[in-house]
């Protein structure tokens, strides 16, 4: 058995043998992760590394301590080998001088290759060492840093409300906004698909919310859509830091248009209570169920209180809320004679 | 259907004061107003229809206003909020004098006169000018502006402003 002796910290090599203080000390491993674009590393932080490539793939890194726990020489029985994808053991002088090289790298100082050299250069990296850094150069190179950053959904800061506050996509934001990285450029023309489906995607994390005894979905899109019908249902924008200026602003350009011209989008808690009004609505006992019936040309299971003349549809395809608002006497009335709620002009 | 007073006022008396519903509501609240609400009954379906009868007449005493409210929206920038709000307004104004039993006698002449402005008002519900963003039940800008001045039309000719002949 062949055991090496060697400073604190200890570099590992696969397939040998530590004795217990060895293995007590180097316990004291360096974990390490990317603190922001330039790729600083910072021990005893541990995250999980994307996985390598295809190509080098096979590569397994070894549990350190499973290998301790191992009594025989690894000639005779092969270490009980585990999947620890997230760990390495980096020197002080090893963090710092691969610090150095990234930060290159990304500056676009140095070209990758360049980077490899420079790691290999007096062979301050060895093996394991090596192949991890490599991967995560090459991870680098292909994915712009992004991989390796705690990535949040673009909506996750505005839409937990940040009333009065710009989604990082809205138009009208300098270069250095988190828009821009996303790929998402605002241009004269107006808001591009990409965007919208952006918005429509973040609201959409938000869950459906089953109405009882149906199969029906009230949805958060729906309900974002069709926010300033809210105090049609008895809640108070301001409570969930919008006006009805907002709500204004909803009803003449859309969601969309509104929250592209930077008006305060409706945040998370307003969509939801929203979505659960809708839902409460729909599951009271005193609503009429007024059957398929068009509500602006779509068809739709209209449910209807009648002596507040509130009405939900849901759409009968998708069987997900649509629409709903407090009708006019006239519109209450015309609709008890014809089961129609808004013309439809498209066909 | 011809507008009888005393009866619009029978059935305000007999039916149930209605509240609309306050715009500060809890889930648990919301769902209490609901509850409080009788079931409603043939006296309600015909009270609505006086009520609408009632606001119509409103609608149209205000028809110069209306007018020329669409008609700047016809020719400027497409912006209906002065006229969905004073549409509201008018709504607002007949639910309250029916709850103060305040009565107006609505001229034969107003009749359906609220159609075509609820029909108006709503149209801009399903305005989308961004193409990309329009969904298949919406308008484009052009497509809004060519229903409002189909629907100012039928207003202008069934419903002419005040003038001599008309008083």
């Amino acid at each position: 058995m062949k055991i090496k002796g060697r400073g604190f910290p200890l570099e590992y090599y696969p397939g040998e043998i530590l004795t217990e203080r060895e293995a007590g000390i180097n316990r004291k491993m360096f974990l390490f992760r990317v603190t922001g674009m330039g790729g600083a590393l910072t021990p005893n932080v541990s995250v999980m590394l994307p996985p390598p490539p295809t190509a080098i793939n096979r590569i397994q890194f070894t549990s350190l301590d499973s290998m301790v726990s191992q009594t025989k020489p690894s000639s005779l029985i092969a270490p009980v080998i585990t999947n620890q994808p997230d760990k390495s053991i980096l020197t002080d002088l090893q963090l710092d001088e691969f610090n150095q090289i990234s930060s290159k790298f990304l500056d676009s100082s140095i070209s990758m290759d360049e980077a490899i050299l420079q790691l290999r250069g007096g062979g301050k990296f060895k093996d394991i060492s090596f192949i991890v850094l490599y991967i995560w150069l090459y991870r680098l190179q292909n994915n712009h840093v992004e991989s390796f950053q705690p990535i949040y959904p673009p909506h996750q800061e505005w839409m937990q409300n940040r009333a009065h506050q710009r989604p990082p996509y809205a138009g009208g934001y300098s270069s250095s906004n988190s828009g821009s990285s996303l790929g998402l450029t605002h241009t004269n023309d107006g808001f591009n698909e990409l965007s919208r489906t952006k918005i429509q995607n973040a609201y959409s994390q938000i869950p459906n919310l089953s109405v009882e005894g149906t199969n029906q979905q009230v949805t958060a899109w729906s309900a974002a859509k069709h926010i300033h019908h809210s105090p049609d249902f008895g809640m108070d924008p301001t409570k969930y830091g919008m006006t009805q200026k907002d709500l204004d602003s909803i009803a003449k350009n859309g969601l969309i248009s509104h929250i592209r011209d930077g008006g305060t989008p409706p945040n998370d808690e307003y969509v939801k209570a929203f979505q659960q009004r809708w839902k409460r609505f729909a599951e009271h006992k005193d609503f009429r169920e007024c059957g398929i019936q068009t509500v602006m040309g779509q068809d739709c299971h209209v449910l209807k209180h009648n002596r507040t003349r509130i009405f939900l549809a849901i759409k009968t395809d998708s069987g997900e809320s649509f629409t709903g608002y407090q009708l006019t006497e006239r519109q209450s009335v015309n609709h008890n004679n014809t089961g129609i709620i808004g013309k439809n002009y498209k066909n | 259907m011809q507008y009888d007073k005393r009866k619009h006022l029978k059935l305000l008396k007999s039916s149930p004061k209605l509240e609309s519903p306050r715009t500060s509501l809890t889930d648990e609240e919301f769902v209490k107003f609901l509850d409080s609400m009788p079931i409603p009954d043939e006296n309600f379906f015909e009270l609505e229809k006086y009520s609408a009868m009632m606001i119509s007449h409103l609608h149209w005493e205000n028809r110069e206003h209306y007018f020329e409210l669409i008609e700047k929206l016809l020719n400027g920038p497409i912006n209906f909020l002065e006229l969905r709000k004073k549409h509201r307004a008018i709504n607002d104004a007949g639910e309250r004098l029916e709850a103060e039993l305040i009565f107006l006698e609505p001229n034969p002449k107003c009749e359906g006169f609220d159609d075509l402005i609820d029909e108006l008002v709503s149209l801009f519900d399903r305005y989308c000018p961004d193409s990309s963003l329009r969904e298949s039940h919406e308008f484009s800008e052009k497509e809004l502006r060519d229903l409002v001045q189909n629907i100012f039309i039928k207003m202008k000719e069934y419903y002419p402003e005040n003038s001599k002949e008309n008083l």
